[in-house]
Formats: C-alpha cells, structure tokens, sequence
C-alpha cells in the first residue's frame, strides 16, 4: 500500500509539474505574440468559471471528449495504436440521425433505442480493424485511420442523398424528434442526462479494469503482447473485445453528444472527437478517472481560449500549443525518473 | 465505362502518376529509413505538413523559392528532432511522441498561418514562390514518353533519386549498415560500439529530411500555397506504402506507385458524373485492402 502510494504521489507531483511548465510556456508565447499578453492569460485561465453558461459549455463540451479518451484509453491500454474514434463518431452519427428523425416511441425509450443502436454499430465498425489486427496482424493503426476517411465519404454520401432536409439551406439532416433528444438536467444550460451515462460508464471501466480478469488482461497485453496467449485468453479474443468495447463506447459518445447538443445533424467533415479522444487518453495516463478529469482539463482549457479569442488578438488554435506541453511533458517519463533518482541519491530505495 | 477508360490510358494520366505520388514516395522512403533504425516515424504527416507551410513563409518573405525550400527541410528536420529527442532522451514512446505531434501540427500551422497573414484557411494573400518545373533535354523530344517523364517539377525528379540514394546509402555505406544494426539488435549493436540513441537519432532527422521534400513539394509544386490540412492522409498511406514494402526501398518504392497510381485514377474519377464523397475515399480504400491483402500473405506464409 505504501508502494502504492509513492508512486501515485509521483504520478500527481508529474502532472503538476507538467501543468505548470506548459502554464509558463503559454504565457511566453502569449508574451511575444499578443498585445495584451496578461490580459489573455487571465481571461485563458478564469473566464470559464465567470459565467453559469460558459462553465455549462465546458461540461457540454468535455462530455464527447470523455467519451472519446475512454473509448481510446482502452486501446492505449490493451498496446493497440487505434485512432478509429473519429470515423466511429461520424457514422454513428449518422445512425443516431436514421433513429432520431422517426418516431420510435416515449421519450425515454427512443432515447434508449436510438444510443443503443449507435452504440452497436459503433463497435461493429471498430471491430473491422480489430478482426484484420487479431486475425492477420494487420496494422491497425493505418487501417483506422484509412477507415476514419472512408467512414466519413460513404456517410457524408448518406447525408447528403437520403437525411438531407430540402427544406432548409445548407447539409442539414432533417430535425431529431424531442422524445428522442435528452433531457437538460441544469437549466440555461446544455447540460443533458448523458453526463449521467458518462459517469455511470467511467465508474464501470474503473470496475472492469480494478476488479475483473477482463481488465487484468487489458494491463498485462498493454505491457507484453504474449501474456494473453498464457493466460487462457486468446489474444484475438482480447483485441475482439477490446475493440468492440472501445467503438461502443465512441459511438454512444457521437449520440449523446448529438441529442444533448444538436437539433440536426449537420456534420459536414469529421469532427474531431476522436482524435481528441487519443490526447485525453494520454493525458489521463490511459486510465478511467484520468480521462474523465483530463476531458474536463481540456475542455475547460478550450472553452477559456474560445473565449479568450473572442475577446483578445489571440486566435483560438493557440491552445494546441499549451496542449501539446501537457500531452508531452505527461507521456514523457522524465520527471518521474528524475523524482526517483533524487529520492535514491538521497538514499531511499528505488523500485524501477 | 469506355470513357473512362480512354481517360486512364492517356499520357496525361501517367503523367499524374508521378505528380500524385512524388509526396507519398518522399514521405514513405523517410518513414523506410527510419523503421530501419527501429524507431518507425509515424508524423510524417505532421512533419510534412508544418514543412509546407515553412516553405510558403520563407518562400514569401525571401522571394526565393530555394530559401524557402531550405526552409522546409530544415523545419523538416526540426520537428523529426524534436521527436528523436523526446523518444530517445526523455521517454516518450516513440508511436505516442508521434500521434501527439501529428495532431499538434494540425492546428499550430493554423495559429503560425494565421499570425502571419491573419486567415485560417490558406497562404492565398503571401505572394509565395514556386519551386520550378523543368523539360528533361532528349527525353523531352521522344514521344509519349517525353510527355509522362518530361516537365516534372525538379522535386518529383529528386524523389526518383532519391529512391537511387537512399538504396546506396542503407546498403553501401557505413552509416547504412549501423541504421540496419541498431534496427536489427541494439544490444548487439551497441556491443559492437555502436551508439546506439545516436544512429536512430540521425535516421529520425533524415526522415524528417524526406518529409520536408515532400511538405515543399506539397505547397510549392502541387499546389502554389499553403492551405489547412492540405497534406490531407498523404503520409499516413506513405507508412501503409512502407509497411506493405517491409520497410525496403525498392518494394515500398513499388507500393508507393501502387497508391499514387489510385490517388490519380480518383482524381480522374471526380471529373465524371460520380459523387465526389465516395470517389476521394478511393485511395484510402486502396490502401485499406492493400494492409489487409499484404497481413493476410504474409500470415499464410508465416504458417507453411
């Protein structure tokens, strides 16, 4: 237990230390490209706390982004390269949009019916280039990633030749029903119950990974490819699985997202989500908590330079520098060995 | 049916073959040097894309196309640099580093492009250069040939000889035998007194060197600006090109033409009366069933 908690602390005084090296850089390209560099900093940093709404929209927006960093974590996890989330995100959204728009019952059902679907067919997609990976050893990184682009043609295709709503200027999907759209649980917000879903998903792949054989193998092929082979788990149905999982959970983040947020559907090119999905993972250490606190990082960090853009000279994608500082300085090992080094030097024992 | 063919058996077709493939030949060779050395550079997509965008700027504001060439591969080799550094020195994974990084240069060449010209869509308002093309003397006068070969931008030119000079350099030279060593076996290599981090350093930096050719070749001989995203998958198929030609020059080199040539058949394609969505997923298509085709020989022949 003490072991234990060593490394957790050294896990927390990493992230801090990351959280404020890419603070201090931020602030340096603030320095030099902006005209009121403090001012933007301030505005970065607190804006999202100013207003019911804008903290609403870093909720709104770190409920995809959580969903993604799960669905992508469980990869990460497993030491599969999979960056399918983005395709999965669009065509299930365009499933989402097939069920939305017609009548499928009261309003807690259709719902139902409608996430399921998404769901399902979410992890059917990803299990394409899980069985070539499982089976044949197919790189799975470069077959999601062709399949994100050809996801996207073939719904893009859908979109615009069968949703299209002529009626309204622009590709835009006829409008999704209200017994199919989810309830808003804060008022003046976007808030739905799909942060209840999101909550409830977190805490069950934090069961999964603490508490089954499931999430044992996960971790253990993460660190050796070969452990499922001796474990008596095939590692095709471990990439199975875990791909089937994971594109289940991509889509469900595409629907929810889309009944919390939106009145059509009106994607005309990939999202983003997905490939957000990887840097949350990455940012929360590929564990369940971690991604969820990381989406919540990220978007309240999005949601502040929106904002900041909106009111200074400084345009919104100078966030991706201070994200890019956070993702590095969080994979990279190199404070935590330093950490361990200093804690040797000075004469305590280090477990590598 | 029948126009279309016409179409694809015109010297102009295969003329394209060789514009449409020159950024995925550039971008698949680095990736080969690299894979070679162990340390397979996934960004060539970022790297290619924060190049192009190097070139424009420099390109602009020096009004030379050779500065701005310059440009490109040094911010080639940066960003592979960058990369080197935090796989090898500061323990990133390398496959991490390089999603990371990809994702990164999406949106920093849109802050970068739009600090300097104030637009987030493309370079359209910087009176960037162009790298050249040239008319190849004698090959030029022959018919048909002269037409598919003859031309070219100089890049498309130098991709092909690169092809010569990578081939020598993995096989005739020191340098090329220690790449294959640390790739093969570090520990052995090392054993031997090879530095091990150095060698996949300096393959990491001439991958990022290829993938400079092919930013510049993107935004200053394909196209004559820079715009979002414009590199568009194209180093992604050039690691599908890589991994199906196991990492060897001549194969990949093969499979790279193999992509370009639907990467082209697709761009013909849209001219017709066929919707535009499905048709641009062509190429990616051809590089899916491509992976595929290739895990499953090769998994067969592993059996027998």
């Amino acid at each position: 237990m003490k072991k234990l908690n060593i490394k957790a602390k050294n896990v927390i005084i990493q992230i801090l230390t990351a959280i404020g090296i890419a603070l201090i850089i931020t602030l340096l390209v603030l320095l030099v490209t902006s005209e009121e560099p403090f001012y933007a900093f301030s505005k970065l940093l607190t804006a999202p706390l100013t207003r019911v709404r804008y903290f609403g929209n870093v909720i709104e927006l770190m409920i995809p982004l959580a969903f993604a960093g799960l669905s992508a974590s469980l990869l990460f996890r497993s030491g599969l390269f999979n960056m399918g989330g983005e395709g999965i995100f669009y065509i299930s959204g365009i499933i989402t949009t097939v069920l939305a728009t017609q009548a499928l019952g009261n309003g807690l059902i259709h719902s139902f019916i409608v996430i399921l679907a998404a769901s399902l067919f979410g992890g059917l997609i990803a299990c394409i280039s899980g069985f070539f990976k499982a089976k044949y050893d197919a790189n799975e990184l470069v077959t999601s990633l062709m399949l994100n682009t050809i996801l996207f043609g073939v719904g893009f295709y859908i979109l615009k030749t069968r949703l299209k709503d002529m009626s309204v200027t622009g590709v835009a999907s006829a409008p999704f029903l209200d017994t199919a759209k989810l309830t808003v649980m804060v008022p003046k917000t976007n808030i739905t119950t799909g942060f209840l879903l999101l909550l409830l998903l977190t805490g069950t792949i934090w069961f999964i990974y603490k508490k089954t054989k499931l999430g044992y193998m996960i971790k253990m092929t993460g660190i050796n490819k070969d452990f499922a082979k001796y474990s008596g788990m095939s590692f095709f149905a471990l990439t199975m699985i875990v791909h089937f999982m994971s594109g289940f959970i991509a889509g469900m983040g595409s629907s929810v997202h889309l009944l919390s947020m939106y009145d059509r559907f009106t994607w005309s090119a990939l999202p983003g989500y997905g490939f957000d999905g990887c840097l949350v993972a990455m940012l929360g250490k590929n564990h369940p908590i971690g991604a969820f606190v990381a989406a919540f990082g990220l978007s309240y960090l999005r949601t502040g330079s929106d904002i900041m853009a909106r009111s200074t000279d400084v345009p919104v994608e100078m966030v991706a520098i201070v994200e890019m500082a956070l993702v590095l300085l969080i994979t990279a090992d190199f404070i935590i060995t330093y950490l361990k080094r200093k804690k040797a030097l000075a004469g305590g024992t280090v477990n590598e | 049916m029948n126009d279309i063919l016409a179409l694809l058996v015109t010297p102009a077709f295969f003329y394209a073959i060789l514009r449409v493939t020159t950024p995925i030949l550039f971008a698949a060779l680095g990736n080969v040097i690299s894979s070679k050395a162990g340390v397979s550079n996934i960004a060539m997509e970022g790297t290619m894309l924060t190049a192009s965008l190097a070139g424009v700027l420099a390109s602009a504001y020096s009004k030379s196309a050779l500065i701005g060439l310059i440009a490109a591969l040094l911010v080639g080799i940066l960003f592979s640099a960058f990369m080197a550094y935090l796989s090898l020195y500061l323990g990133t994974k390398v496959i991490m580093a390089g999603i990371a990084l990809n994702l990164f240069a999406s949106s920093f060449t849109v802050y970068i492009l739009y600090m300097f010209t104030g637009q987030k869509g493309n370079s359209a308002s910087l009176a960037s250069k162009q790298i050249p093309s040239v008319k190849l003397p004698l090959i030029d006068k022959i018919p048909v040939i002269g037409e598919v070969f003859s031309g070219h931008n100089i890049l498309v030119y130098v991709a092909l000889l690169s092809v010569v000079a990578i081939y020598i350099m993995l096989n005739k030279t020191k340098l090329g035998t220690h790449i294959k060593a640390v790739g093969e076996n570090p520990a052995a290599a090392a054993s031997v007194g090879i530095k091990v981090r150095r060698v996949q350093f300096i393959s990491l930096c001439l991958s990022g060197l290829l993938a400079g050719f092919g930013g510049a070749y993107m935004s200053m001989g394909y196209l004559s600006m820079f715009t979002r995203d414009m590199i568009a998958g194209r180093g992604w198929i050039a690691i599908a090109a890589s991994a199906m030609g196991r990492s060897m020059v001549i194969p990949t080199t093969i499979t790279s033409f193999l992509f370009g040539i639907f990467s082209a058949i697709g761009n013909v394609l849209q001219l017709q009366n066929i919707p535009s969505e499905l048709i641009t997923t062509l190429p990616y298509v051809a590089v899916f069933i491509g992976i595929v085709v290739y895990s499953i020989r090769k998994s067969r022949g592993g059996r027998s």
